[in-house]
């Protein structure tokens, strides 16, 4: 393991080759009320023209400042034209994720946002949201709506086990609605599980790029699967699911299906449609149906713990 | 004639000594030849399987599939692997001519098959960066990763690192900071696979998000382990990078339309597609 205790830094260290710029000298700068990283780089030049040291300059920045400096040199994605014909009307891009959620046997599932990521949190071109979560039992029934602010820099963490009356299964899906034309950033929801002796992390998924068919690799020890595989239909109609398991070295084939009914959600259990499957080789398993769907792949180990992942948007 | 590149960007999986479990990953011929631009390709697509472990290359293996008139005659395999130490596998599929319309795919899937326990799956990394991340290290003057879930609590035995891997011949000199304002540093040389623990980071127990920035690309990989112990595995995930995506878009009547619709349907809990 490499892991470096941080260097300690010397008011000596050049910093910026290019221009010749010591630490001391930014420091000095910026201890100067008057003056802003933005005054800095119009008098040395710092970080203009090779920009290797601008993950310096930015630690050197924040620890002087409190603020990072990288904002300054953003180009702007409000600057680009925005995607679509010239034109159009102007509307938020569908920003509702969806993923399923476990609240029994001591597991928990928070859902946290942040906005936006630390290093672009001085940005201009970050906005605040409007927020609406709906809380779907696995059997359909809409149990909570949770409606909210997520402002600019600021963190949303719900954690689905306070709301009272969900049951043990089900999904959810976010609807973040921005205030204003901006950049996205790095606000992409993440699901913490949290279980008696293990965590686990997963990406809920556009709910508009549900899918039907995707596929994805799963494992055999012991002749079982250890494996389930959730599907959220957000359809009001069922959906008829078919899996079909694949050996990837050796020849093996079996299919499956399943229903599921309009706005449900479920884990299914591979071990209980596929037995018997050979250990010694890789397999794939596309699930298909004729409603689109999300699907996420969730890994039960021997010991209780859950991993989860999402197939992939893409075939 | 169209463009065509003769690779594609190889695929970055990590690797965990040998006691923790091993890896399995599967390389589908008949999906990378999707991306051809040459529709009558016939000739040879070459799989190179790169280990390194510790830091240095811990052996190459090599596979190559004829393709006649684009059928391989081997549309699928698998691969396993396992190690001595932390390291990285890197898998990269050349053709004998330039073939592919792009260098970079989609992301494939790994196992991470652990004794007596079930397996892990989760996604690898390319080792080549995408557009939005060339664009954000041009723009921001450095590459970054977020992680919005990370979790510490000793107490359950609940253990949080992040799997750093350098796959390129320069060292990378990485930050990680908190947003409790907590930051340390850790330098990964070339080839260096490394784990770094997340507890100096975060309060114990509490839910928290931590940054990576760095000078460059760096393949990074959330793991979640028994505390004190990064082998006892329990989860993998990514880190999220600067997307740049932009908040609103400009559509026709018809999509403008569908969008609002849409929305109302799910506020009224009408129909939640």
């Amino acid at each position: 393991m490499a892991n470096t205790p941080e260097t300690a830094a010397t008011a000596d260290d050049m910093v910026c080759v290019c221009f010749g710029v010591k630490r001391a000298d930014i420091v000095a700068h910026l201890q100067n009320p008057q003056q802003s990283f933005d005054t800095l780089v119009d008098a040395t030049g710092i970080g203009t023209k090779c920009t290797a040291c601008m993950l310096d300059v930015d630690l050197i920045v924040n620890e002087v400042s409190g603020r990072h400096a990288m904002v300054r040199l953003q180009a702007g994605g409000l600057e680009q034209p925005l995607p679509g014909p010239v034109r159009g009307f102007v509307h938020p891009v569908d920003f509702a994720n969806s993923a399923p959620f476990i609240n029994r046997d001591g597991i928990r599932t928070v859902l946290r946002v942040l906005n936006s990521g630390m290093m672009f949190a001085d940005s201009k071109e970050i906005t605040g949201y409007d927020y609406r979560v709906h809380l779907i039992g696995d059997a359909g029934r809409r149990h909570a709506v949770l409606d909210g602010r997520l402002e600019a820099r600021e963190t949303l963490e719900l954690d689905f086990s306070e709301v009272a009356g969900l049951p043990g299964d089900g999904w959810f899906i976010l609807d973040l609605r921005p205030d204003k034309l901006a950049v996205v950033g790095t606000t992409r929801p993440q699901i913490l599980l949290i279980g008696p002796d293990w965590a686990a992390s997963f990406h809920p998924q556009l709910q508009a790029m549900a899918c039907r068919g995707r596929a994805i690799p799963v494992g055999v020890e012991g002749g079982l699967l250890r494996t389930s595989v959730s599907v959220i239909n957000g359809y009001r109609r069922p959906a008829q699911i078919e899996m079909s398991l694949y050996g990837v070295d050796k020849p093996y084939e079996k299919t499956a299906t399943a229903e599921l009914g309009g706005f449900c959600s479920t884990l299914l259990n591979l071990d209980q449609y596929f037995r018997d499957v050979p250990d010694g080789q890789m397999y794939t398993l596309v699930v298909r149906s004729d409603v689109p769907v999300r699907k996420h792949v969730v890994n039960i180990q021997a010991n209780g713990a859950i991993s989860i992942d999402h197939f992939p948007n893409f075939k | 004639m169209a463009r065509a590149f003769q690779y594609l960007s190889p695929f970055i999986y990590p690797l965990f000594p040998r006691e923790a479990g091993r890896l399995m990953l599967s390389c589908s011929i008949k999906n990378a030849l999707q991306f051809r631009s040459r529709p009558d390709f016939t000739g040879q697509i070459s799989v190179c399987f790169r280990k390194y472990v510790n830091g240095g290359e811990a052996g190459e293996e090599r596979v190559d599939v004829a393709v006649d008139r684009h059928v391989p005659e081997i549309n699928e395999f698998s691969k396993t692997f396992s190690a001595d130490g932390y390291g990285y596998v890197e898998v990269e599929m050349t053709a004998d001519r330039p073939l592919f319309d792009k260098t970079v795919v989609v992301q494939g899937y790994g196992l991470f098959l652990r004794p007596g326990c079930g397996a892990l799956t989760f996604g690898s990394d390319l080792k080549f960066a995408r557009d939005p991340i060339i664009k954000e290290i041009a723009v921001f003057g450095g590459f970054s990763l977020l992680h919005q879930a990370v979790l510490v609590d000793a107490g359950k035995g609940i253990g949080n690192s992040f799997f750093l891997v350098n796959p390129y011949r320069q060292p990378v000199v990485c930050t990680l900071e908190s947003d409790l304002g907590r930051r340390l540093r850790v330098k990964v040389k070339p080839h260096e696979a490394c784990v770094q623990p997340l507890d100096s980071l975060v309060d114990d127990g509490k839910p928290a998000s931590v940054m990576l920035t760095a000078n460059n690309k760096v393949t990074v990989f959330d793991m979640r382990h028994v505390h004190g112990k990064p082998a006892a595995l329990t989860n993998l995930d990514h880190l999220d990078f600067m997307n740049g995506w932009l908040t609103h878009r400009r559509d026709g009547l018809q999509k403008t339309a569908r969008y609002y619709v849409r929305r109302a349907l799910r506020n009224l809990g009408i129909s939640f597609a």
